[in-house]
């Protein structure tokens, strides 16, 4: 009898260990997957920061729904963003594109860490150099 | 380096993130601006190619043809999008129909996710102020003209370009504005 239970508890153990990374039985087809991808990077445009993934305002359901449609239509990922953005614009992407006109989006956040970097630096090294100078002429 | 200039430089850099900064929040803090609206640019290439698909609206089966509109309009011409549903439409509503018996043939109407049925019990009982309207019921058309919500609306010149548009309802300043674009593309 205790093996018998021994048995059962192995097979639990079992069983909750693989249970989080059985698949769900339907596997997803290659244009789900593309999708989906799509939808993380495409932004709902009557919603605060979110992707279209993320909303379901009607106007994210029509992105999502015409996504489906260029895919199935066999445009490419690529072709899919310029679509949108001939459309709505640069915004329409979660991540902005790299341009003239973005730069400073992209590189502000840096430039201005440098800055600080700068100026702490350049405190420190002054500060420094009067130490210097007291210990000569106390 | 001597003491003097490396002083120099730092008020200098200091000046300079102190007025980096100060322009970011001057502009992030504006009481004015919303940062969850979507930036509605004139900057967009907006697709005609839909607009035959739009479903006649029953009872308005003549004013179906927005092409027609489109190409016989001789000077500039507006698209509306609108919807039975959307309270600010009706707001502008009465503006609408002013400026389309002001300017006949000019006035392209679409109904966005709204049923053809109620689109034309809203139209028969509140007016038509479009010179062709349908339903845009596969929401392409509301994709290919970068709609950001209904009401809005579009100026074209002749030629197809985008002029002008108001991501809200013709009223106060939107309505100024888009007078104005309007006088300005004739």
């Amino acid at each position: 009898m205790a093996s018998f239970y021994r048995i059962v508890v192995a097979a639990l153990v079992v069983l909750a260990t693989i249970t989080p990374f059985l698949q769900p039985a339907s596997a997803q087809s290659v244009t789900e997957i593309r999708a989906k991808a799509l939808f993380n990077e495409l932004r709902c445009v009557v919603c605060a920061g979110q992707s279209i993934a993320e909303s379901n305002a009607e106007l994210a359901q029509d992105m999502r729904a015409q996504v489906v449609v260029l895919i199935e239509d066999n445009r490419s990922d690529a072709e899919i963003r310029d679509w949108f953005m001939t459309r709505y614009g640069d915004a329409v992407l979660m991540n902005p594109p790299l341009k003239p006109l973005t730069l400073a989006l992209w590189f502000g956040p840096v430039l201005i860490f440098l800055m600080g970097a700068g100026i702490t630096g350049l405190v420190l090294l002054r500060g420094r150099s009067r130490l210097g100078e007291g210990e000569k002429n106390p | 380096m001597s003491d003097a200039a490396l002083r120099l430089i730092i008020v200098v850099l200091g000046v300079i993130s102190i007025f980096l900064v100060g322009s970011l929040l001057w502009f992030g803090l504006n009481p004015q601006r919303d940062p969850a609206s979507f930036p509605t640019s004139t900057a967009i290439e907006p697709d005609f190619s839909a607009l035959d698909l739009g479903t006649p609206l029953p009872g308005f089966e003549g004013f179906g043809d927005v092409n027609r509109v489109r190409s016989e309009a001789a000077g500039p011409y507006v698209v509306n999008f609108f919807a039975s549903w959307c309270q600010p439409c009706r707001l502008e509503h009465p503006y609408l129909l002013e400026f389309g018996a002001a300017n006949p043939g000019t006035l392209i109407g679409l109904a966005y996710r709204d049923d053809p049925l109620n689109a034309a019990a809203y139209l028969t009982s509140d007016g038509n102020p479009y010179a062709a309207v349908v339903a845009d019921l596969n929401s392409l058309n509301a994709l290919n003209f970068g709609l950001t919500g209904v009401p809005e609306t579009y100026v074209f010149s002749a030629d197809g370009d985008l002029l002008f548009r108001s991501p809200g309802p013709l009223v106060g300043a939107l309505k100024t504005q888009f007078i104005n674009a309007w006088e300005a593309a004739q």
